[in-house]
Formats: C-alpha cells, structure tokens, sequence
C-alpha cells in the first residue's frame, strides 16, 4: 500500500510533507528500519561466504554515511539528514544533487514505512526539489512490463561464450524495438588482452548500469553477433515496477568494480531486482561465481516470477530458415549468386535470403564499410527493390528445447570405474585389469554429450574442473585433472555460412605415456589449441575433424621435460536424443623430442541423462604406443546440479 | 578488501594463479581488436565509431564516474521511445542505428525496423509509407556512402 502513496506523489513537484530533523523520529525506530532486510536490501548488502555483510556498491557517493558501505543504521540517519538538508543548486541552477532527487527508492521505502506506521517522519522542513533529471528518466522508462532477457552464447568471443543477460522495461507500443534496455556492464580501460582478462577478473574495471533503446541490443546481438534472444516477463506489481525503476536510478548514479565470474551482468541485474523487491531472493550470499544461463535458471526457482518466453531469433537462425524454406531450384539460385556477385536472382524469395546471406557472412565488413562488400549489398538491395513481394520472410518457430531456462545444471559432479589392460609393455609389466576409481567435479558448463535441452549443442566448456583418481593396487591417490578452461566450438558448415571450428584446454592431466617415469600415470601441464572443420550428418549428428598442437611440460618426462604433440582427430557426434549421445573418436599423436613418438587411439563414449540430472556414461577405448597397448572400458555415474 | 578477497577466490578457484597470462588469451578474445571487443557478458560492448560507420553502438557511459549528476545514462540523446512525433534529429540517430536493417526493410517493402520509423515519424498508413519508400528506395540511398544526416534528409525529401 505504501507504494501506492509513492505513485500518487511521483517525484518532485509535489510539495513534500512537513518538517523535521532526526531527533523527533524514535531511535529505536530507526534503529529497526536500519537493521531491516528492505532497507539493507536497497543499500545493496550482501553477504560474502564468510557470512560478513557490507555494501557491493563501490562508488562512495552512493553512501550518505561515511560508514554507509558496513553501517546500515547510520546510513539511514544520513539519509534522512540529507532529506531533510536545504536544496543546494547544481552548476546548471537545477535541484538534482539532492538527496530526495538522487534516492527516490530510499524515499519510497520511507514513505510505506510511515504509512504502516513503523516510523513517525517529520518532513514539514524537507525541502521540495524539483528532480528534474529523474524525471527525464523515469518517463523515458516505460514500465508495462519488467523482463529479463538472455543473449545466447557466442563462441565468436570468448569473453561472451557463456552469453549475456540485461533488463528490458516496455510500454505500451508494440514495436519491440523502443522498448528500454538496461544493461550493467564493465567499462575497460584497456584493449590489451592480457591485462584485460586479468582486470576483468580481479576486478579493475568499474562498471555501470546503463539504458538504452532495446534496438540497439537487437542491432548487436541479433544481427550483429548473430546471437538468438531469450526474453523472461517477470511478474511484477505495479509499485514493484516503479520501486525497481526507483532504484536503477540510485545504482545507475554510482559504480561497481567488475569481477567477471560473479559481481557481473547477470549477477548486478538480479541484485537491482532484489533491491528494490527484497521479496524476490536468488542470493543468500554472493556466489564464487555466477554463469549467465544459470541466472536464468534462478528466475525459474521463485515461483510465478516467470510469465512468458519469448524468442527472438538471431539474423543466423532467419537465414538458415530461410533458406530451408526454398525449394531446391530456389536453393540452387541462391547458391550461385552466393558464389558470384555479379548475379543477382530475379525471384524475390531468393533474394530475401540472400540479402540475410549477405549480412550474415559480411556483418563485419559491411559496419566498417568495406567498399566490395556494401557495392554487393547495395546491388542486391536495390535489385530487391525492383521486385514486388513485400511480405516477409518466414519467422523461424520457437526452438523450444533451446530455451536456456530449461537447460542441465552447469555443475557437475562424476564417479567413475574404469578396468584398464595394459600390454606389450615392458616398464607395466604383465597384462591382466588394473581398476582406477576417479571423482571429477566441474565447475561449468557444458560438454558435446550433456544434454543438448537449454544449450547450444556444438559447443563444449568447461571452466573450471577438477579431477582425482585412486589406484587400489598398489594403493594410490592421485591428482587427475586440473582444468583451467576446455573449450571446443563447432560451427557446423552451412550452405549459407562456413567457419572454422575450434578447441582450446588449459590445464593439467595423467595419461598413459610410455617415456614416462610413471608411465601409466604420467602427468602434464599443457595448453593445446587446435582448429578444424564440422560437417553436418543428417539429423544433429555432425562429424568433425580437428588438429591439435599441443605443449606440454611434465616433471616425469624422458629425455626432454617438454614435449611438443600433434593430434589430427577425427570424430562422430551422434544425438539419438537430446540426452542420449555417442562420441566415436579415432586419432593419432605425434609427439615430438620422445622415443615412441606414436600414439594411436581410438574411443566410443556414450551418455545418457535422465531428467536433465542423472546421467550414466559408458567409455570403451584402446590405445597404442609402438608395441604396447591400452584397453579400457570406464563405466561413470554423473550428477548434474 | 572485498575486492582483494574476491580477486584472490577468484584466482585460486580457477588455479589462475600460476597461469593468468595464457588463461588471458582465452578469456580476452578479440578485445585488442580496436573499437571491437568485449561483447559479451558486461565485459563492454561495441563502441560507435562514427569514422569507420560501425553503426551498432552502444557507447553509453559518459566517463564520469561516480561524479556524474544524472545518474543512469542513456545511449541516445533524447530519443522519445514512446513512438510519439518526433524531431527530424531523433529520426537521425534512428537511422544511424538501424541503419543496415532500414536498408533491407525498406528495399523488401516491410520489416520491423521499418515499421518502428514509420511510428516515430507519425505515419498513420504505414502500408502506403512502405511502399513509398520502397518505391524510392534509389533516393533515400542515393549513394552507399551517405551520412545518417544525408539519409534522412532524402528521406525527408522523398516524403514532402
């Protein structure tokens, strides 16, 4: 109810109530309201996994209190001095430095406390200033309808390949493209990478809230980046809304320093929401690190938060369905004047996904205006214009299953029984199976036989893995997996689009490796890179092809501590299901500076998840290292949350 | 010491700590390529480069940290999004941004984009507008090197 006052009063113009200075408002009172989970709420506490709680914003003006960022009480006794403090103009005459223009939400919450009668304010010598630039502000935002919205990953940049979410506030005008975006983003003061990443990382960079008009996303992720758009309505209240638009405009005044796996985006847009609506709680304490797609998923965990998805697909996904939609005289045509720029088809059909064609393969030329790619574009823009369709290409349908809500648990956690057979070599001794127990736990996110629902299928990233292994004869326990980062990104050739796939990992393993001082077990630090090429199968099966360079360093290494590996692979992906997968794989490693130069392997991992959690893994593999050999079958158990 | 804490976690969880620069390269992508970098998750985003026409923008800070009056910022200047009648330079910044998906909008004779200009110029018969513009699609675009300013001035011509 007390939001209804805050609506009826707007902001500003209004004469503000009457009088007062601190000293008639009881201190118990405000002692309470200090302490109270709303009011910490809009001062953006939180509380870190020791449990100690302070302030996550970091810019100090966003405090009134000296002690505002770990005190809460003297924030809110700041806070209604500076209410009550008279109106000192601005260098342009204007009113909005003060304190009720600047934290209209800290009046609001104060304003429903009188009216519930927890407090007795004063106000008779509050001034009345006029917030001008709140105004601008708040009826520039329309406020219809809150949503959330999730920019598909993009393998095209690492730092985006876990996705992007932002906050999207519309009115009442049907055209998608003037509603409002508010996005919380870094503001890099390097375009070195290394520094970047670092910065990015230990958090350097500050970072803002900011809006602007949604078309603006929809130019960048959609056509731009080609990234498919997921948009969450939330349901809010009416004085949710404003109350959330309220405290935008006190965390858009101020700064964060950005950390890149928790205090980002997705994490700060759903930290405003619970600001301004403490009702709504995705975060008991700040997590180590927060994925995008997860914090989707956390809209998902609050009951009825979520009222309808809704899809908009990238310019990639227009084109691919476009095309699709011609027949196969159509899709000739298309491909000729793909082929040679010099024709342009008279069917507009053809056309209409040429020019989709086009922006795809040239978005970047055609930004920076490339003379050759913008002389195409404009003939076959001008050639569309000559033709008279005018209804538009077909929308692609709502890929349901991909809907990142939906998707797996990123963490992972595996228990795995393997029987290997090792022969012909010497240094092992005999043949005859050899168990090994191993625990792996992934931090995130995805790999090529998880369950493709709520992911992109051809992608594989891991960040963060960590993996042990036991021996039990003779009794061992080892240090497995140390991974860093394990990236491969398909991109599955098209006749409209073709790229390069790629892997990288980072990271420590054992392996079998004969010049090893523990062959069986010899461990490495490497940073392999490979690149290659994906062809589609029919259905979603792809198979693929890839070549690795792989550096390696290990303390157990003969002859030479590093060694350098080359490992062309080849590799059939089959989805007989969503979550049910196989992984065919046969290759060979060169290693260079080593005695058995020669590895040959072969491999057939199959994976099935049930309810999108448990899953079993079945891995039968052989290897070859000159005369010896390796067979193993592994058997694995997977948890999924 | 929050962020000190938090940069220390954030480092020994991921075993960064030996192996910053080389996780680096991973995680930056193309952020040494120029105005282009750092999409993606909060880590920025595409700056206007208004000399080599890169027209999806979304430079919206103004630098001022924690100094700044005006709170929040927005990317455009005094855009009304209400879909109201507005001045000939906010149809320019529309366009400016839009500029690439207009263009096939307007040669197709329909699309969003198009729609969304015909609202913000107060164009009741957007069916009559789109073919007209459609219809003088050679006008507007005279020449693949014109200004947002330059465009909107045809468009403005076509129209009287």
């Amino acid at each position: 109810m007390g939001f209804l006052l805050l609506l009826c009063l707007g902001w500003g113009s209004q004469a503000w109530a009457a009088p007062a200075s601190t000293h008639s408002i009881q201190t118990d009172a405000v002692q309470t309201l200090g302490q109270s989970s709303e009011w910490k709420a809009l001062l953006q506490y939180q509380k870190n996994f020791l449990g100690a709680e302070s302030s996550e914003v970091d810019g100090s003006r966003f405090f009134l209190s000296p002690e505002g960022r770990t005190d809460p009480v003297a924030e809110l006794k700041s806070t209604l001095q500076a209410f009550a403090a008279p109106i000192v103009k601005d260098k342009k005459g204007e009113d909005n430095e003060h304190a009720l223009c600047r934290f209209p939400a800290r009046y609001a919450l104060l304003m429903r406390q009188q009216k519930n009668g927890h407090i007795h304010l004063n106000q008779a010598h509050w001034p009345h200033p006029r917030c001008a630039s709140f105004h601008v502000y708040r009826d520039r935002i329309q406020n219809r309808q809150v949503s959330v919205v999730f920019s598909s990953y993009y393998s095209g940049s690492a730092s985006s390949v876990f996705g992007h979410s932002f906050l999207k506030f519309s009115g009442t005008n049907d055209n998608e493209l003037f509603d409002t975006g508010i996005n919380f983003a870094a503001n890099p003061t390097t375009h070195n990478p290394i520094l970047y990443a670092l910065y990015g990382l230990i958090g350097v960079f500050p970072a803002t809230f900011s809006a602007q008009p949604f078309y603006y996303k929809v130019r960048e992720y959609n056509d731009f980046e080609s990234r498919d758009l997921w948009t969450y309505d939330l349901s809010l209240t009416e004085p949710q809304k404003t109350m959330l638009i309220a405290h935008l405009w006190e965390l858009g005044n101020t700064y964060y320093h950005y950390f890149y796996f928790n205090e980002n985006c997705s994490y700060q847009i759903l930290r405003a929401i619970e600001g301004a609506i403490p009702s709504i709680r995705f975060f008991k304490s700040r997590p180590i690190y927060l994925i995008p797609s997860e914090s989707i998923k956390l809209l998902n965990e609050i009951p009825g938060l979520v009222t309808k998805v809704s899809y908009r697909p990238s310019l990639r996904s227009v084109a691919y369905h476009g095309y699709d939609g011609l027949n196969s005289a159509q899709k000739k045509e298309l491909l000729a004047d793909l082929h040679d720029r010099n024709r342009i088809s008279d069917d507009a059909h053809v056309v209409d996904v040429l020019m989709d064609a086009i922006d795809l393969n040239q978005a970047k030329e055609i930004a920076a205006n490339d003379p050759q790619a913008i002389d195409w574009k404009e003939r076959v823009l001008r050639k569309r214009s000559t033709l008279d369709r005018a209804d538009l290409p077909e929308k692609p349908p709502v890929p349901t299953e991909e809907d990142p809500m939906l998707g797996h648990g990123s963490r992972r956690i595996s228990l795995g029984y393997t029987m290997r057979d090792f022969s012909g070599d010497p240094a092992v001794g005999g043949s005859g199976g050899r168990p090994v127990l191993d625990f792996k736990v992934r931090a995130s996110h995805h790999d090529l036989l998880d369950p493709s629902i709520g992911y992109p299928r051809y992608l594989h990233i891991d960040f963060g893995r960590l993996g042990f292994r036991y021996l039990p004869q003779p009794k061992r326990f080892l240090l497995d997996d140390v991974t860093i980062v394990d990236l491969t990104a398909l991109s599955v050739e098209h006749p409209l689009y073709s790229k390069w796939s790629y892997n990288v990992r980072l990271g420590y393993a054992r392996k079998w490796f004969r010049d090893c001082d523990d062959p069986t077990e010899c461990g490495a630090v490497s940073a392999k890179a490979g690149v290659g090429k994906t062809y589609p199968l029919g259905g979603r099966n792809v198979v693929f092809a890839l070549i690795d360079f792989e550096p390696s360093y290990g303390s157990g290494y003969r002859d030479s501590r590093f060694k350098l590996g080359v490992n062309p692979t080849i590799q059939f992906l089959f989805e007989w299901q969503p979550s049910f997968k196989s992984l065919l794989k046969a290759g060979t490693t060169y290693t260079a500076w080593t005695e058995h130069a020669w590895m040959y392997e072969a491999s057939l991992e199959n994976r099935y998840v049930m309810s999108n959690r448990f899953g079993i893994d079945l891995e039968l593999s052989y290897a070859k290292q000159s005369e010896a050999s390796l067979r193993a079958i592994a058997l694995r158990g997977l948890y999924y949350f | 010491m929050k962020t000190l804490l938090i940069a220390i976690l954030a480092l020994t969880s991921f075993g960064l700590a030996s192996n910053s620069a080389m996780a680096a390269k991973g995680i930056a992508g193309r952020a040494s390529n120029g105005g282009y970098g750092m999409a993606g998750c909060g880590l920025g985003s595409l700056v206007f480069k208004e000399n080599n026409g890169l027209q999806i923008l979304a430079a919206t800070t103004n630098g001022t940290l924690g100094s700044q009056t005006f709170g929040i910022t927005f990317g455009t200047s005094n855009c009304d999004l209400s879909g109201k009648l507005v001045s000939k330079d906010q149809v320019e910044h529309y366009i400016a941004a839009n500029q690439n998906a207009l263009k096939n909008d307007i040669a197709r004779g329909n699309g969003e984009a198009l729609n969304g200009l015909a609202e913000l110029m107060g164009k009741k018969d957007s069916a009559a507008f789109n073919t007209h513009l459609k219809a003088n699609y050679t006008k507007i675009f005279a020449k693949t090197d014109l200004s947002a300013k330059q465009i909107t001035d045809n468009l403005f011509s076509v129209l009287n």
